[in-house]
């Protein structure tokens, strides 16, 4: 057995984005990931709440030659906006109110839309400005379309998510002139998890880069 | 005696202002947007004075009687002439102070906001007296400035606008208004504003799409969803969100039974197909 690397590092992740877009799922699957054949079934099935959900995935990759041990928190907010409460649910922004408190800092913010439905892509500048407040000035953001095993009926296309990703980066700096992040983008399928290893390896790696390790490539 | 009279703020001629831009009324209109008289008369104004007004100018609705800021009454055209058409009607009222009449007229006025919708003032206008149904409403605009309209515009103008609901409800794409090609891509261009090197035949490409409803083909092009909205702004929406532009076009046709549905549509920045959505009924204005 290999031993596990000293060089520890904890980053923490927030999917948004519109409900049923696969925040909880993709989750699931990325800690589902790590787990050698056969143990995939030991993670409990979908858990959805109107609530923070946490999960915990590990990974362990390597920058320049030295090993990490990435721990990736995901903190699972709802994707019911706050107009579209009409009973006692809550909305993302009563999550998010709750939690600000003790919500110490968001490395990365996963911000998910179908591929298969525009209207939630478009939502993502919503989603941006919510989540403005919790952000630091080095937060990566990874535009993270869902259900690529639907591709035949894809609706956002390359140059929609080119011009998207720019446009992004544009409105994160107006929103907050301090932010040097990046955004980026990645699709994948919680259903056949097709890219879910790239991506995992991407929030690493953009975990480390938003903790100030030198990563170079 | 103080006099103030003022036509209607938008034109010297209400009537004809009015009629000239009714088309530009839309469901979202106020009673500001109607022709209204600033016209008020302090109480010691004689009642000959009035009459002289209005006999001046036809559609003067009637005056409002104001001492100071402070609105006494209002007495309409027909109020008046009833009163001074009475038995020595014009020997009572016309030699004395306008306030005498007033004293004898009873007072159901309302004061609404140059904001209030027109479809929301007529319902207040229709939740008077019987009597008063027809009396002129005053209109508060900003910093005490009142103004009067007459009841009659106020249905003219709620009449023109079921008729465009009606419109709006009975248009569609295979059988919309009857105007060219060439006048419905003007409207769509001044309506998006889209750029002048942009591809025109787009407009008139023929689209074919399926109604998840009655399972039919629907087929249309950009023109024929022009044509079947007489308020552009319900049938053609421009999207520019991240960084990007998209049209959402409602395509209104048809259905089972003969009901009108629409099916959602999106385009992209060329007008190209992107996507569609459920077929749903059109019940109400939207």
């Amino acid at each position: 057995m290999s031993e596990a690397p000293n060089n520890r590092v904890t980053g923490f992740v927030m999917p948004v984005g519109n409900g049923a877009v696969g925040k909880t799922s993709l989750a699931l699957t990325l800690e589902r990931s790590t787990l050698p054949e056969g143990w995939q079934s030991v993670i409990a099935g979908l858990q959805k709440s109107q609530n923070l959900e946490f999960r915990y995935v590990t990974d362990v990759i390597e920058v320049m030659g030295t090993p990490y041990r990435v721990m990736h928190q995901y903190l699972v907010p709802p994707g019911q906006k706050s107009v579209e409460i009409t009973n006692r649910e809550r909305s993302f922004e009563d999550v998010l109110r709750i939690y600000q408190s003790i919500i110490r800092r968001v490395d990365v913010v996963l911000v998910s839309y179908k591929i298969t439905d525009l209207d939630t892509y478009n939502d993502i500048e919503y989603w941006l400005e919510k989540i403005n407040p919790i952000i630091h000035p080095k937060t990566i953001f990874i535009l993270v379309g869902t259900h690529l095993d639907m591709d035949e009926q894809r609706e956002v296309t390359d140059p929609i998510i080119k011009n998207g990703t720019a446009y992004a980066s544009g409105l994160l700096k107006n929103l907050q002139p301090e932010w040097k992040g990046h955004v980026t983008s990645m699709e994948v399928s919680n259903t056949s998890g097709e890219n879910i290893d790239r991506l995992r390896r991407l929030i690493s790696g953009a975990i480390l880069v938003a903790c100030g390790v030198q990563v170079h490539g | 005696m103080v006099m103030k009279q003022t036509g209607p703020l938008q034109s010297p001629s209400p009537i004809q202002y009015f009629f000239q831009g009714i088309q530009k009324l839309t469901m979202d209109s106020v009673v500001g947007d109607l022709p209204s008289y600033k016209v008020s008369v302090s109480p010691e104004a004689l009642g000959f004075q009035i009459a002289s007004m209005l006999e001046k100018d036809v559609h003067l609705p009637g005056v409002i009687v104001m001492e100071g800021e402070d609105i006494k009454g209002i007495v309409s055209r027909e109020r008046f002439y009833e009163r001074a058409g009475k038995l020595f009607g014009t020997d009572i009222y016309f030699g004395r102070s306008i306030s005498t009449m007033l004293a004898s007229i009873p007072q159901d006025n309302l004061i609404l906001q140059d904001s209030t919708l027109i479809t929301l003032a007529t319902q207040q206008v229709l939740n008077r007296d019987l009597p008063s149904i027809y009396d002129p409403i005053i209109v508060e605009r900003s910093g005490r400035n009142f103004r009067l309209l007459s009841a009659l515009m106020l249905f003219i103008a709620q009449s023109h606008q079921l008729l465009e609901l009606h419109h709006q409800r009975c248009y569609t794409v295979d059988a919309g208004q009857q105007f060219s090609d060439r006048d419905a891509i003007l409207q769509f261009i001044r309506h998006v504003g889209i750029r002048p090197e942009f591809n025109l035949n787009v407009f008139i490409k023929p689209h074919a799409i399926r109604c998840d409803h009655c399972h039919k083909m629907v087929n249309f092009s950009v023109v024929d969803v022009v044509r079947s909205f007489p308020q552009l702004n319900r049938g053609v929406i421009v999207e520019e969100k991240m960084g990007t532009r998209s049209y959402r076009l409602y395509i209104r046709h048809r259905c089972l039974h003969g009901e009108i549905w629409e099916i959602p549509l999106f385009l992209d920045e060329n007008l190209q197909y992107r996507s569609q959505r459920s077929a749903r009924a059109v019940e109400s204005y939207v």
